[in-house]
């Protein structure tokens, strides 16, 4: 096998681990590992990371708090995932595995990443800068656990041209909201999401099929 | 937000959109306009920085 192959193959380990290859490059990877120790430990290394991201559930909302079975569950899977490294007692497992989870969630800054208000969070208003003459619009933003929601209201877009909805952050990159019709001088109303938390954007932008900016606001 | 800065940006979202959200490299890929290979790596080296930043905080692994 020649180095940049192996090379190739380790960087798929973490995708490997986390169960994101396509079977052909799954398969690889796993002939891979039946042949090289090096991998193997590399593999071996990241398995209770992955045990401790399994307990990450984004979608749970107002999970602030660890949930009262954590040490259950984390014990059950670090149990089963480590059956045959089993030097340590019983209990310093225990308490590592809880350890491990916790970890992660406070790497993850789960308190404030996928915590937040815990009822309807208002609505904060944007200054949006209009860029198309007959156009207006209101926008308001909602800080939710699993990211940012937009809600617009707007008349004076082109009837059925499409326009799409994208967060920037500080360091430019972008995080595509979603896309929506225009309805003329109709009012549109809709709602888009974005996966980020509405303290990384800086800036809403909202830009029509050409890529013309038509509204966007300067985020606090 | 100080434990969460612990991981780079490029290394949390990778992990954040493949892995908790379950979108797609591809998808990714498209958003962010890295290669899909180049995001398959980086979740090996956000793992890694991961597993760092765990043993970091006192946990054995």
């Amino acid at each position: 096998m020649r180095a940049e192959d192996h090379q190739d193959l380790r960087e798929l380990l973490g995708a490997y681990v986390l169960d994101q290859l396509s079977a052909s490059d799954r398969t690889a990877v796993a002939d891979h590992l039946t042949t090289c120790p090096a991998c193997r430990a590399e593999a071996a290394e990241l398995e209770p990371v992955v045990s401790a991201l399994l307990l990450l559930d984004p979608t749970a909302s107002g999970n602030a708090a660890p949930p009262p079975d954590l040490g259950a569950r984390v014990l059950q899977m670090v149990d089963a995932r480590r059956r045959t490294a089993a030097r340590h007692s019983r209990l310093r497992r225990g308490a590592g595995a809880v350890l491990v989870a916790a970890s992660v969630l406070a790497a993850f800054g789960f308190g404030s990443w996928f915590g937040g208000p815990r009822n309807a969070p208002p609505v904060i208003d944007v200054a949006l800068n209009l860029d198309v003459p007959g156009l207006t619009a209101d926008a308001g933003l909602v800080r939710h656990t699993w990211g940012t929601e937009l809600k617009l209201e707007a008349s004076g877009l082109t009837d059925g041209a499409s326009y799409t909805v994208t967060f920037v952050r500080d360091n430019g990159s972008r995080v595509g909201a979603g896309s929506f019709l225009g309805t003329g001088a109709k009012p549109v109303r809709c709602s888009v999401n974005a996966a980020l938390p509405l303290d990384a954007a800086s800036q809403l932008v909202i830009t029509a099929a050409d890529g013309t900016v038509v509204m966007n606001a300067n985020l606090p | 937000m100080a434990a969460l800065e612990r991981l780079s940006s490029e290394h949390r979202e990778v992990i954040v959109e493949t892995y908790l959200r379950g979108r797609s490299y591809d998808e990714l890929a498209a958003d962010s306009g890295v290669a899909p290979g180049t995001l398959r790596s980086r979740t090996f080296y956000a793992l890694k920085s991961l597993r760092a930043t765990m043993r970091e905080m006192g946990v054995s692994l």
